[in-house]
């Protein structure tokens, strides 16, 4: 190969990579930037962070972030194991079922629960209302909706754990010190991101808080940009706290966290012998019942809200939300698969300019959506972006720089699940490295990178709270018409909203559960 | 003559260890060389620097008198190399029938449509397989695997061809049965090879030549039955007592 086809190569594998980055980097750049050098930034910021009520208010967010992390992690872990590795009854449906809030905005499992919960709600009362419109409220709405990442987290690592370690371990000790000596250390990558991924996505969210009347910091950043605390000189001031929160996440997540998950998490468990519970097998499947009823109870509660006037009404309401969400959220995942695949493969294979890449990629999760979608606003918001500002590429652009890290990371778990001599042997043979990507990773994981797609798509059609900040106006998407429509509009045509956004999102997790289950035989 | 291979102070380290402490092999054409060592000898490491998939720390690296790596540096990619390997795991490609898996490097090199297909078909023939072309991996047995690596390394016709413990977890019989057909598949089509393994007798059924590679040093090299004579250390009087004892 000459030194120019070589360089050729190199400049075609890196290219999509740094533009992905680059994506996720304008915004933070830019917003640090605008921090550090705009006209009167240091007058505000001294303002904003010269004030105790900032503080109070940063801590007090913190707090219930971590109060709902620990929540999670509580109900998550046992869950888990439970439903990874022991014989309770139905514990793949379980899974499945109890998995469900995950894929939809927690707003809408925050509207469902309203309808039970709520004054006039099926089973509600001054009491429970006073209780659902509290810290206390918060904390149980998103610890039910976050804990299920924490449940497949950990189930899914435990199915992965290498057989033989097990075996090695089951021939001298009794199941219950297996699981806690050799499988829960061999899994505490995944548990740590689980928990980690939750407290981001707490931290962040803007709608819930909002919804239940919780005054939270990321919150305070929305209401300068808009409505009556309208201060956006402020807003930009205010996102200097969360940035440092950011940095200290991802600190966090490199130390703890990093590329360890790739050895312990596959994209699809394997079955194992489970361990058996023995007389407590009904009682504990009875309980995994009962917490799998908490994802259930607010999708129902819905349905029965917008039964049958609510449905009736949709067409008139829905406009074109439910096209722009699903337009947006299919370019942006497919630009991510597109643009991360070379990314996912560098990962995967543990190389120093992959480390760098999924630091930035992480660093736009872990962005709180306020800050990300200042940043967005901050770099677009201008006479020649005018064009991308004022369309629906703002919201890709917003989708892609918040989640790609979703896709890449999913890519990179399933091609770290192949030996690497797989692409060696075909570099000895003659393919560079354009042909094994082309020839031999992207073939060999189709399935994984279809899942990655998919996956990715999902949580692009749930997000409500990066969007929420920049959106178009007549191009809002659907999270973002149900969160606006919920303020005065019909509560039967919200559930009925509500109840098209978890349809779609249902339908979608259908073909990701097909396309993992269809026959591995050509890859066994 | 010019050694087909040739390892000149080849240094390897790895997480601060010296992996390898300079080593020094030559590997004339035609010949087959037993590169034997204890597990966590250092022998996956030489085979990776002949390889290219690895740069030696330091030393050099030559192939048919041409330096192809040189301290830190790999002066000619993998692909340049006119090598090719059978690993370990074999490493064939799950999602490629046996024939595809032939025809991955002949493709790249452009070899002619025709001349592609009769050479898959030659080396499917000689390995027993040619029933099994539009099989997949997974499909296979054990055995059938290992004969689908070993003809996927030849049919490309390579200046040497390097094995890294390709039967290990093999039975007896089968074992023989393929060294066998590895010996009169080296022997027909002429090409070098380093064969590395931990078993004499596969050395000795090869009928090679044999290096001993211990903590990252060649401790001993020559043809078995003057190291069986006088073997210079106790792990290479172990590998000769262990064959003695069958």
């Amino acid at each position: 190969m000459t030194q120019w086809r070589r360089a050729h190569e190199a400049l075609l594998l890196s290219a999509p990579p740094a533009l992905l980055a680059l994506i996720v980097l304008v915004p933070v750049g830019t917003l640090a930037a605008e921090l550090a050098l705009a006209e009167g930034a240091l007058a505000l910021m001294g303002g904003v962070l010269g004030s105790a009520g900032t503080w109070a208010l940063l801590g007090a967010s913190t707090a219930l972030a971590a109060a709902v992390t620990g929540v999670s992690g509580a109900i998550g872990v046992p869950l888990g194991i439970l439903l990874g590795r022991t014989d309770v009854r139905w514990r793949g449906w379980l899974l499945v079922l109890h998995a469900l809030p995950v894929f939809v905005p927690p707003f809408l499992v925050a509207l469902g629960w309203f309808h039970v919960l709520g004054v006039n709600g099926y089973a509600g009362s001054p009491a429970t209302a006073r209780l659902f419109f509290s810290p206390i409220g918060l904390v149980a709405i998103l610890a039910v909706t976050f804990a299920p990442i924490v449940t497949t987290l950990t189930a899914l690592a435990l199915q992965n754990v290498d057989a033989s370690l097990e075996d090695a371990a089951r021939v001298v000790a009794r199941p219950l010190r297996v699981m806690g000596r050799i499988l829960l250390p061999a899994v505490s990558p995944a548990i740590a991101l689980g928990l980690l991924v939750v407290f981001a996505l707490a931290f962040s969210e803007l709608a819930v808080p909002m919804f239940l009347r919780v005054r939270t910091y990321p919150a305070s950043v929305f209401a300068r940009l808009g409505g009556i605390d309208y201060e956006p000189g402020e807003a930009v001031a205010m996102t200097l706290p969360l940035l440092a929160v950011t940095f200290a996440l991802l600190a966090v997540e490199r130390r703890f966290v990093g590329d360890r998950t790739f050895a312990v998490l596959g994209l699809r468990g394997r079955e194992r012998a489970t361990f058996p519970l023995g007389r407590w097998r009904a009682g504990i499947t009875l309980m995994c019942i009962a917490v799998t009823a908490l994802s259930l109870i607010p999708v129902l509660a819905l349905f029965m809200r917008a039964l049958p006037d609510g449905l009736a009404a949709l067409p008139q309401w829905i406009r074109s939300s439910l096209w722009n969400s699903l337009i947006t959220a299919m370019a942006a995942a497919t630009t991510i698969i597109v643009l991360g695949l070379a990314a996912a493969w560098t990962i995967a294979r543990g190389h120093q300019a992959g480390r760098a890449l999924d630091a930035t990629l992480m660093l736009g999760f872990l962005t709180p959506a306020g800050v990300l979608g200042v940043g967005l606003i901050t770099a677009w918001n201008h006479q020649m972006t005018r064009f991308i500002y004022g369309g629906l590429a703002i919201l890709v652009l917003g989708l892609i720089a918040r989640y790609a890290v979703v896709g890449v990371r999913v890519m990179a778990t399933a091609i770290a699940q192949s030996p690497r001599s797989l692409e060696e042997a075909a570099a000895v043979f003659g393919g560079g490295r354009i042909a094994q990507l082309r020839r031999i990773v992207a073939p060999l994981h189709v399935r994984g990178i279809t899942a990655a797609w998919l996956l990715t798509l999902v949580f692009c059609l749930r997000d409500l709270d990066t969007v929420v900040l920049f959106y178009p106006p007549g191009r809002e998407p659907l999270t973002v018409r149900i969160f606006t429509l919920e303020a005065n509009g019909p509560s039967d045509v919200v559930a009925a909203l509500a109840v098209t956004q978890i349809v779609v999102t249902t339908a979608l997790l259908g073909v990701l559960a097909a396309a993992a289950t269809v026959d591995r035989t050509r890859t066994s | 003559m010019t050694p087909a291979i040739a390892l000149e102070d080849v240094w390897a380290r790895q997480d601060r260890t010296d992996i390898l402490k300079g080593i020094s092999l030559r590997v004339v054409p035609g010949e087959i060389l037993a590169l034997i060592g204890p597990s966590g000898s250092g022998k996956t490491t030489v085979l990776r620097i002949i390889l290219g998939l690895l740069a030696p720390e330091r030393g050099v690296v030559r192939l048919t008198g041409e330096p192809v790596s040189e301290n830190r540096q790999i002066l000619v990619p993998p692909d340049r190399r006119g090598l090719a390997v059978v690993f370990q795991d074999l490493a064939l490609w799950p999602h490629l029938t046996v024939e595809q898996n032939l025809a991955f490097g002949l493709d790249l090199k452009r070899t002619p449509r025709a001349t592609r297909a009769e050479r898959i078909h030659h080396m499917l023939t000689r390995v027993g397989l040619s029933d099994k072309a539009r099989r997949f991996p997974g499909q296979l047995s054990g055995g059938e695997r290992q004969r689908v690596a070993i003809a996927r390394a030849l049919v490309l016709q390579p200046h040497a061809v390097l094995l890294d413990e390709p039967l290990t977890n093999l039975d007896v019989v089968l074992r023989s049965e393929l060294l066998a057909l590895l010996r009169s598949l080296l022997a027909e089509t002429g090409a070098t090879a380093l064969y590395v393994t931990h078993q004499i007798h596969e050395a000795m059924a090869l009928d090679a030549r044999i290096a001993v590679l211990e903590q990252g040093r060649i401790v001993a090299e020559g043809v078995p039955q003057l190291l069986a004579a006088m073997p210079p250390t106790a792990f290479v009087r172990a590998l000769f007592a262990d064959r003695e004892r069958g």
